[in-house]
């Protein structure tokens, strides 16, 4: 059992993300998404998760690093930002990490990775985990930039 | 008990509604005692339920308003129009006291004292009534008050079996609460059969085991015993038989020992074994009356439940899962076919077969007549004509319609709307119609009948219409039209839904703030629905709602734009047009062409969606109705006519409205949806700011 104090990192261009744990639902294969004509460049398409129609962003390009095709660790990370079935979206990412119980871990409030203006909130914080620095982000604050 | 008492709250409400629906037939006709039972039966109901799940205070005021349709049912008080609408404002009260639950403020009792105390006016004098609850209320609720010694003389002796069936405390029942009540109506002798009860390890907290005899003398009427049991009549076996006469249960000799031989053999005690009592003849037809009667009540010991409550949220997932295995099943049949093996293909077809049966089954499970929510809007005309004084009639045609439960949600408020400015603003004063040479009440008319896919609800009145002259001159001063526009008459109508449009001359209370018909229409197109209005000046307003049967389910086009698959809605298509049957217009800039004479407008949804010019030699048309005029849509393919179950996209591609959901095609692969009305909104919108 994951409780809240729990993260799932996973890695995208070299760094490192997380989400909290208890927001996903699923993490799928990648499939290719059915594309959806004129919605914003970083939306690949719609995938059919479990009979939910599910948008999937391509995380590289929302953090605006090149679109790369060829990862043979690709998945879609899906979650459900406010537990909803109309909340659920997936993100494409180049590898899923670790699970991490977070009761050890302090998160400091610093991110010093620098991304667009619009995404960079999103971004709340970091976790320095052995080796690692893995980047926390904020869900509601990711899902208001894709909502716009 | 919360659970029980939000229960309660749910079924009050349903009951408060059926009163509504009763008073309306009652208003037409007052002298019908079928409809005066059914109203006292559910006040009844109300009363009795509000009692059992601690709604003190609402049992109270209830019991107040029973007993005025008591007095009617015994012809001792007659149905007017004063204790029509007194009982409407009492039902809004008892929707209040169903709200606020215990009444604990000063306020609140007083407010609950005069609505008491009106009601009480219609009570006789000489009744004993007027200030305090009849002793049965007491009786029936308050089980701890003893009832006084019956005479022997009128007493009567009966000898009741109440076998609770195991669910009986399911809905929150105590049986004992049952026992006190029955014993308060006289003098008694209990006995318990628990012969049934589980030893304490396989005890079961929720089932009950205990089966009673009850040898009960009192001076009331068999249906008074009844009545006792009128919440548990399906959750349990009542049988109620005459006993012989005279003192059985002051007794000592016999009695006794009958009971312990009874409880010793696990035995009830029957009929016959109180023939040692007889001293005068039993009266046989109140005997057989009562056995019919609850032979009626039970028929055969078991209970028929001819419908059933069901969350709603279990119903959703019942048809998502349903819609899930349609899909499945359409790939199953595709494996099937190209495997070759006839086994495989003969299940398959009768997997088809039930699959198909399952879906039109859920679907129609979650279906809901429209009835249920037109009472509200008879209700509403009522309240305007009093607060208006006007006279009005609403007229219903077609209320037992059913549609999708998420449409009949998202239609209460537009049908307010709709029928409120029919009430306030078409509707004129009686003077006003006589002069025109009008019935003085006007009528309110809702008819709804289904055409093809779609339910159409019309609403119209006979009232004093719409001036399109008027319309147009108060669109110009609001600048939503330029000055010298040319407009057709109904084109001028259907500015009444333009934002911030009101023709209301003055804000009243009820009507008329300058939202309105605009948030209507929205409303309406969120469920793809359509409004349209049509208005003759002092004939009246017919306001017209399009609505799809489903949300769920549509019939549609498989069509290819590039290489990716688009689903058109069949309902939008009038015509599907070979480009070698059009004249395309070579002069000008905007894309024309001339079909049958009409000069149609067109979008080649290749260019729109993925700026690549369409090979117009290779494509199709699908002709639209927008409003008066045909749009033309350009698609490359048409692959064919599906049923298709319809998945919205989720919240994060909402704002991309002209796509409003996809579906799983029978090979698993993806085909958006496209809502055309949108797509060519959107066209112009984006076509008239590049152009400025």
């Amino acid at each position: 059992m994951e409780d809240a104090a729990s993260i799932t990192s996973f890695k995208v261009a070299g760094e490192f993300f997380c989400f909290e744990t208890t927001k996903i639902r699923h993490i799928l294969e990648m499939t290719a998404p059915t594309p959806v004509p004129l919605s914003k460049d970083y939306i690949l398409g719609v995938v059919n998760n479990h009979g939910n129609m599910t948008p999937v962003v391509d995380f590289r390009k929302i953090i605006g690093v090149s679109a790369e095709e060829n990862l043979p660790e690709a998945s879609i990370v899906v979650v459900a930002v406010d537990d909803s079935n109309e909340s659920l979206i997936g993100f494409k990412v180049d590898e899923v990490d670790e699970v991490f119980a977070t009761d050890n871990y302090n998160m400091s409030p610093e991110v010093v990775f620098e991304i667009d203006k619009t995404v960079q909130k999103a971004l709340c914080g970091t976790y320095h985990i052995g080796e690692k620095f893995i980047y926390k982000v904020n869900l509601e604050e990711l899902a208001k930039v894709i909502e716009q | 008990m919360d659970r029980f008492q939000a229960k309660f709250v749910e079924e009050a409400l349903d009951n408060v509604s059926s009163i509504e629906e009763a008073l309306f037939e009652l208003e037409k006709d007052p002298e019908n005692k079928e409809i005066i039972e059914r109203l006292f039966r559910s006040m009844h109901t109300i009363k009795g339920g509000g009692a059992m799940f601690g709604f003190n205070d609402l049992s109270t005021f209830t019991h107040n308003l029973e007993t005025i349709y008591d007095l009617i049912r015994t012809d001792k008080l007659k149905v007017d129009k004063d204790i029509i609408s007194l009982t409407f404002e009492s039902l809004d009260y008892i929707k209040q006291l169903l709200d606020l639950g215990e009444l604990t403020n000063e306020e609140d009792i007083a407010r609950q004292n005069d609505y008491i105390a009106r009601i009480q006016k219609y009570f006789p004098e000489d009744d004993g009534t007027s200030s305090r609850p009849r002793p049965k209320l007491v009786a029936a609720t308050a089980a701890t008050t003893q009832a006084e010694q019956p005479k022997a003389a009128g007493a009567k002796n009966y000898l009741i079996d109440f076998t609770p069936f195991e669910s009986l405390l399911n809905n929150g029942t105590n049986p004992l609460f049952i026992l006190d009540d029955l014993t308060a109506l006289g003098k008694s002798k209990t006995i318990a059969f628990c012969d049934d009860i589980k030893p304490f390890a396989k005890f079961e907290p929720l089932v009950i085991r205990i089966k009673w005899q009850v040898i009960l003398s009192t001076e009331q009427d068999v249906n008074d015993i009844k009545d006792v049991f009128i919440f548990v009549e399906d959750e349990c076996k009542v049988d109620i038989l005459e006993l012989p006469d005279g003192d059985i249960i002051g007794n000592t000799d016999k009695l006794p020992k009958m009971i312990d031989d009874a409880k010793a053999s696990y035995k009830f005690l029957e009929q016959k074994d109180f023939e040692v009592f007889k001293t005068a003849q039993p009266a046989a037809d109140v005997k057989k009356a009562a056995k019919a009667d609850a032979a009626k009540a039970q028929p055969g010991g078991e209970t028929k439940i001819s419908s059933m409550r069901v969350s709603s949220a279990k119903i959703d997932e019942l048809v998502n899962a349903v819609s899930e295995l349609v899909t499945m099943q359409a790939q199953l049949n595709l494996f099937a076919v190209k495997s070759n093996d006839p086994a495989l293909q003969a299940l398959a077809e009768q997997m088809e077969k039930i699959t198909r049966q399952l879906r039109e089954n859920s679907f129609e499970i979650s279906l809901i007549p429209l009835q249920g929510e037109l009472v509200r809007f008879q209700r509403l005309v009522r309240d305007l004509c009093n607060k208006l004084n006007k006279q009005m009639e609403f007229v219903v045609e077609g209320g037992d319609i059913e549609l999708d439960k998420n449409i009949i949600e998202h239609l209460t408020d537009p049908l307010l709307h709709i029928i409120r400015n029919s009430g306030d603003h078409g509707i004129e004063m009686p003077e006003e119609r006589i002069k025109k040479g009008k019935n003085p009440k006007g009528t309110i008319l809702l008819k709804a009948y289904y055409s093809g896919s779609s339910v159409i609800i019309k609403i119209s009145d006979d009232g004093k219409g719409m001036d399109p002259e008027k319309i147009l001159k108060k669109a110009i001063e609001k600048g939503l039209v330029d000055s010298g526009a040319n407009m057709t008459k109904n084109e001028i109508l259907n500015l009444v839904f333009a934002s911030g449009f009101s023709t209301a001359e003055k804000v009243s209370d009820v009507s008329g703030r300058g939202v309105g018909m605009d948030v209507v229409k929205s409303k309406i197109a969120e469920i793809r629905g359509e409004v349209s209005i049509d208005s003759i000046v002092d004939q009246g307003t017919v306001i017209t709602l399009e609505l799809p049967l489903t949300l769920s389910i549509i019939d549609g086009l498989l069509t290819k734009v590039k290489d990716e698959q688009f689903v058109v809605p069949l309902s939008n298509i009038e015509k599907i047009v070979s480009p070698q049957d059009v004249v395309f217009n070579s002069n000008g800039t905007g894309s024309l062409f001339t079909y049958r004479d009409e000069q149609i407008m067109y979008i080649d949804i290749c260019d729109m969606f993925y700026s690549q010019k369409s090979d117009m030699d290779k494509s199709k048309i699908l002709l639209v109705k927008q409003g008066e005029k045909h749009v033309g849509l350009v698609v490359n393919q048409i692959v064919g006519e599906y049923q298709i179950v319809v998945k919205p996209l989720g919240r994060f591609l909402r704002k991309l409205d002209m796509i409003p959901g996809a579906s799983v095609m029978g090979d698993g692969s993806l085909s958006l949806i496209i809502d055309t009305t949108r797509l060519i909104n959107f066209y112009n919108q984006k076509r008239y700011k590049n152009q400025k």
